[in-house]
């Protein structure tokens, strides 16, 4: 088998193999389970930065230079110590914005619009795919090298591994670099892909130079020492014009690479968009760059020992050709294998970083200004990989066109330089509150214009394609324009003087620009879209037209059902712009936001229109599906509570989440006949408490409210204004509003309305209708509540009137009871007293019958006590007799005008036999001038005897009874005072009640039937005076009554 | 910042100090030490020292 087809054949079995290994990592994807998501492989895939530049140019330039080829290490290895703060940042806020390339970043960091992402990509298309051509080169020549063909005969197209090499390649991006259009999805296959051959290379590298170095330059100290003693290669140890790096080239290209491994598109791709996780960035910053140091560490030896041994051919393949031309061809497979990874790597990512940026702010901005309602995520999908294939292929055409010219050679360095550009506009984006779109756009259009100037011409000089007197002398002869002594500044290596000026021109013009137009401070850069509202199956039929069905479900679906429009529509942008790019994804979703007024009607369709071309699909039962679920809701919030204002809170709460209104209000009239504000979402108090009022057709809703029809206004901006809405206008900008009437059996209750704020509006009948139901519900569910109200009002007044119904009852059947056992009493009391007189007579009167009693005197003494006793009974029954005529109100009063003084005189005689037996004097006296009391004659009698009785029966021997009678106002105030014992104090209260006695201490035999006094006291009630009685123990008794003056006018 | 943040940040000034200050100029000579020329040696030992340190930093930071 010759070397050729076996060279062919590992070459294409190692290609199968990394299609085997990507096909497989995205199929395990699929199934959930990630391989890439780890810090190793996350750090190997950074290594894409080691191309075939390293693999083979390091030792060339090694060779060459000395320690020329280290600071393209060295600089990578500082920044990634930055990696935890400055590039986590940059990741973040890439990830943010759903930002997958250098011109999108800018884009995202200045304001969303097209020139800055176009002329990076520009810039970048230019300075990068000539950086590919040189890897198809490499992969070429080893190619050719290794099979011993001629390296520098020009081949057929055909015959040209590089060529089958680039096709093989294209495809193998295509297929695993554009697996989908949104381009911020990660490729796992890919990434997989290119850490295997990072492995590949690193490991090809370290066994090749540990060979080389022990096996045929024997050992390290050996070659050491062996250089060291040839001037000519111990000059290569040094920083000195005589190794070709000069410090200050030392420093620039340390500079030029730390920005390269951040900003060449492949590093930009695999540090943002192929991150997993943050997290990973951490072990990166020492694991990166421990792998930069180990596939130099034998750099060095390598280089050497190709030199001592005086090997043939160039430098930059001492790798293949020192085994090869020692008969280890397996070695030199292997050498070529490890150039092979390292070169087939970097073209995979390359090229779908470049056509994912040349989709991005090449073509999306030219299809979406013809952009139509055509399905175009098929087509843009097709794009993206078709640019693939043209940058590899156009890679491929720099190599045939321009192998072997300078320019090509020097390419790796001038697109470090190239995208060094960018690092100002990034990094004082990302940091500098001030930096301004137009101060990042002035910097890096100079920045890229010296580097051309400084830069490109010249090499395009040395390639022999411009004449060289403008090197040598400047163009038209200005010397002060040289391109590689800009202004005089000569000595200095060209990458330095290159460096000098643009930076100079680059962060000069970038700062003072942004400083003299801060424009839109880039702070603005996250202001996300002025409230916007868009229904979620408009952004669906808009994602599906450019990212396919599946990806627009994917991605609506990772929102929550009920998040806000706000949400909806910043991922719905974070797709887009992984798809499309920012500028592309904002200025679609900004035709769709905003509100001009032909499209009004088209886009804020919210229950109608969007489906015309479908009309009974899944959007529309969808639609009907939501519209259900709100009245669904409505009801249920309805059901829970008869509470109004909280049923009616918890409706305008769910209108508002699900519509999106900000503003809302129901109106009720209330039984003042004024229709006010019962509840509202948004709106000042201040204007609840002045828009209350009668409803007039002054008002729009007022009319609504009379009218009982719906009053829509789709533009209230330029609308007559009433006084309510120029009130409400301070606070809230109303641009549209809808009334609905709130009806109950055809009555209208009041009104529910829904302002809105972002621009006119078009209600769709579909929407009137359903706002009319929702308030017909409302209607409906406030006068229930408000007949609940008063239901359980007059219930609980029933309850009280039943309550105290109870009580009186209660209290009546009480005083019964009470009445009951007091004439228990009674008559317990009346039998014990009728008892004691009848025992006497009974005693007696068996006496005298029983035994012959011939004592005269004695005989005559017993029946005076049976006389006594019998009278005793007589009148308490007489007493009993006329108590419960009183009591019955049968006693009859015959009223009339007596004379007080002759009742008296009346009275003492009737009394006198009482007082003469106690020798007690009795003396009667009225007040002079005393007009005639109002009384019944008998009566007044029957009390007087009973109070003289009583005051004779307690007076003691030869003691005084007064009998006064004095005038009290309309009133005649009769007393009677004797100068008996007294009645103690505490017994005053009781001496009116029936059958109470007040005993003389001195006798033990009652007195009296203890009813005279209530007799008294009842019928002095009854003549309309009153009784009471005064007292002292031991100075006497006054008994007092008074009674009503005949002429009270007179006196 | 996390701390391992911040001391990765100091790194990267030690690291310019290491590789671009005069430091560089003085170690820049044409001389050999142990059989190895200085200025390689210099550069390989500091590098690795650097990454050394880093994975020092990175272990211990790690949550």
């Amino acid at each position: 088998m010759s070397r050729t087809v076996a060279a062919a054949l590992l070459s294409f079995a190692y290609v199968c193999a990394l299609f085997a290994l990507a096909y497989w990592t995205d199929r395990a994807r699929r199934r959930g389970r990630s391989y890439v998501d780890n810090p190793w492989v996350y750090s190997l895939s950074l290594a894409v930065y080691c191309t075939s530049w390293t693999f083979y140019g390091s030792v060339g330039r090694a060779a060459a230079q000395g320690p020329g080829f280290l600071p393209i290490y060295v600089g990578p290895t500082l920044v990634f110590f930055l990696a935890p703060t400055v590039l986590r940042r940059l990741s973040s806020f890439c990830r943010a914005e759903g930002v997958t390339s250098l011109a999108d970043l800018l884009e995202a960091l200045y304001g969303k619009k097209q020139a800055l992402g176009t002329l990076a990509t520009v810039l970048l298309v230019v300075g990068v795919t000539p950086y590919v051509a040189l890897q198809l080169k490499a992969v070429g020549y080893s190619f050719e090298l290794l099979t011993g063909l001629s390296p520098l005969g020009q081949q057929a197209v055909l015959g040209d591994a590089a060529f089958w090499a680039a096709l093989l390649l294209a495809l193998f991006s295509a297929l695993f670099g554009a697996r989908t259009l949104v381009a911020s999805e990660r490729h796992e296959g890919m990434v997989a892909a290119v850490a295997f051959e990072s492995a590949v290379k690193l490991v090809g590298f370290l066994l090749l130079g540990a060979w080389v170095t022990w096996s045929v330059g024997g050992g390290l100290g050996r070659v050491f020492s062996r250089a060291l003693a040839r001037p000519d290669l111990s000059a290569l140890f040094t920083l000195s014009s005589a190794s070709g790096t000069t410090p200050s080239q030392w420093a620039t290209v340390s500079v030029l690479a730390a920005a390269a491994v951040v900003l060449l598109p492949r590093q930009f791709h695999m540090l943002v968009v192929e991150n997993v996780r943050e997290e990973h960035l951490l072990p990166a910053s020492w694991a990166f760059p421990g792998y930069l140091l180990l596939i130099n560490l034998l750099v060095f030896p390598v280089a050497l020992v190709g030199l001592l041994e005086a090997t043939s051919g160039s430098p930059d393949f001492f790798l293949i050709s020192l085994p090869l031309f020692r008969g280890h061809t397996l070695l030199a497979f292997l050498a070529y294998l490890g150039g092979f990874s390292a070169a087939t790597s970097m073209v995979i990512v390359e090229s779908v970083a470049l056509s994912t940026m040349i989709l991005h702010h090449l073509v999306s901005p030219l299809v979406l200004r013809r952009w139509s309602e055509r399905d175009l995520s098929r087509p843009l999908l097709h794009a993206k990989r078709f640019f693939i294939l043209v940058v590899v292929m156009l890679g491929y055409g720099f190599k045939r066109w321009i192998g072997e010219s300078h320019t090509l050679v020097n390419i790796g360095l001038l697109s470090f330089s190239a995208v060094t550009q960018f690092a100002p506009a990034v990094l004082l984006g990302l940091y500098w509150k001030r930096a301004s779109r137009a101060g990042a756009l002035a910097g890096l259009s100079a920045g890229a214009a010296v580097w051309a100037y400084t830069l490109l011409l010249p090499s395009f000089v040395e390639s022999g394609w411009v004449g060289a007197e403008i090197l040598a002398r400047g163009p038209w002869g200005i010397s002060l324009l040289k391109p590689r002594a800009l202004f005089g500044l000569a000595g200095f290596d060209p990458w330095t003087h290159s460096l000098v000026w643009s930076a100079v021109f680059n962060v000069g013009l970038f700062v003072a620009v942004s400083l003299l137009r801060p424009g839109r401070p880039s702070g603005e850069f996250v202001s996300p879209f002025r409230t916007a509202w868009i229904a979620r199956s408009d952004l669906a039929t808009l994602l599906t037209r450019f990212v396919g069905a599946g990806k627009a479900r994917e991605v609506l679906a990772a929102v929550p059902e009920r998040a806000s429009p706000q949400v909806l529509i910043e991922a719905a942008e974070r797709c887009l712009t992984g798809a499309l790019g920012t500028t592309a994804a904002r200025t679609i979703l900004e035709s769709v936001l905003a509100w001009p007024r032909e499209r009004a009607v088209e886009i804020l369709d919210v229950f109608g229109g969007v489906t015309r071309t479908l009309a009974e699909s899944r959007d529309t039962l969808e639609r009907r599906l939501r519209e259900l679920s709100v009245l669904h809701e409505a009801s249920n919030a309805l059901s829970q509570s008869l509470d109004t204002d909280k049923l009616l809170s918890d409706v305008l709460h769910l209108i508002q989440r699900q519509f999106g209104f900000e503003h809302l209000a129901v109106r009720l009239l209330d039984p003042r006949g004024v229709l006010g504000i019962r509840s509202r979402v948004g709106l000042t108090a201040d204007y609840v408490a002045l828009s209350g009022a009668p409803p007039s057709r002054d008002t729009y809703f007022g009319q609504c409210f009379l009218d009982a029809k719906p009053v829509v206004v789709g533009d209230a901006r330029n609308i007559q204004e009433t006084r309510f809405l120029r009130l409400l206008a301070e606070d809230v900008p109303v641009t549209a509003f809808i009334h609905v009437p709130m009806i109950h059996e055809g009555r209208a209750v009041g009104v529910l309305t829904a302002y809105a704020t972002r621009g006119p509006m078009h209600f769709t009948d579909e929407f009137v209708d359903l706002f009319a139901v929702l308030a017909n519900q409302l209607a409906l569910a406030v006068v229930n509540a408000q007949l609940y109200g008063e239901v359980q009002a007059y219930s609980q007044a029933m309850e009280a009137k039943v309550r105290r119904r109870t009580a009186e009852l209660e209290q009546a059947n009480e005083r019964l009871r009470e009445l009951d056992r007091l004439k228990s009493d009674f008559l317990s009391t009346v039998s014990h007293e009728l008892r004691t007189p009848l025992t006497s007579i009974r005693s007696f009167s068996e006496i005298l019958l029983r035994y012959d009693v011939t004592d005269l005197e004695k005989r005559r003494k017993f029946i005076q006590i049976i006389h006594d006793e019998a009278e005793r009974l007589t009148r308490m029954i007489n007493q009993l007799l006329d108590l419960s005529k009183i009591e019955a109100g049968r006693m009859e009063f015959h009223i009339e005008a007596v004379d007080l003084g002759r009742a008296f005189a009346q009275a003492l005689d009737l009394a006198r036999p009482l007082f003469t037996g106690k020798d007690a004097s009795a003396g009667a006296e009225v007040e002079a001038g005393l007009p005639p009391a109002l009384a019944d004659r008998d009566r007044l009698q029957q009390v007087l005897a009973n109070l003289l009785s009583n005051a004779a029966k307690f007076s003691p021997p030869c003691g005084e009874v007064r009998l006064l009678a004095r005038r009290r106002g309309a009133f005649a105030v009769v007393t009677v005072a004797d100068e008996g014992p007294g009645i103690p104090r505490e017994r005053l209260g009781e001496v009116f009640e029936r059958y109470i006695q007040i005993r003389d201490p001195g006798k033990d035999h009652p007195l009296g039937t203890g009813l005279g006094l209530t007799i008294c006291r009842e019928i002095v009630e009854r003549l309309g005076g009153q009784i009471w009685v005064e007292s002292e123990e031991g100075r006497g008794t006054t008994f007092c009554f008074t009674l009503p003056l005949g002429e009270t006018g007179t006196a | 910042m996390e701390p391992a943040a911040s001391r990765l940040a100091a790194l990267f000034v030690l690291g310019l100090l290491v590789f671009f200050s005069p430091i560089v100029i003085a170690v820049n000579r044409p001389v050999g030490i142990f059989g190895f020329p200085l200025f390689p040696l210099y550069l390989f030992a500091c590098w690795s020292a650097l990454i050394l340190l880093a994975w020092w930093i990175a272990r211990r930071g790690r949550p």
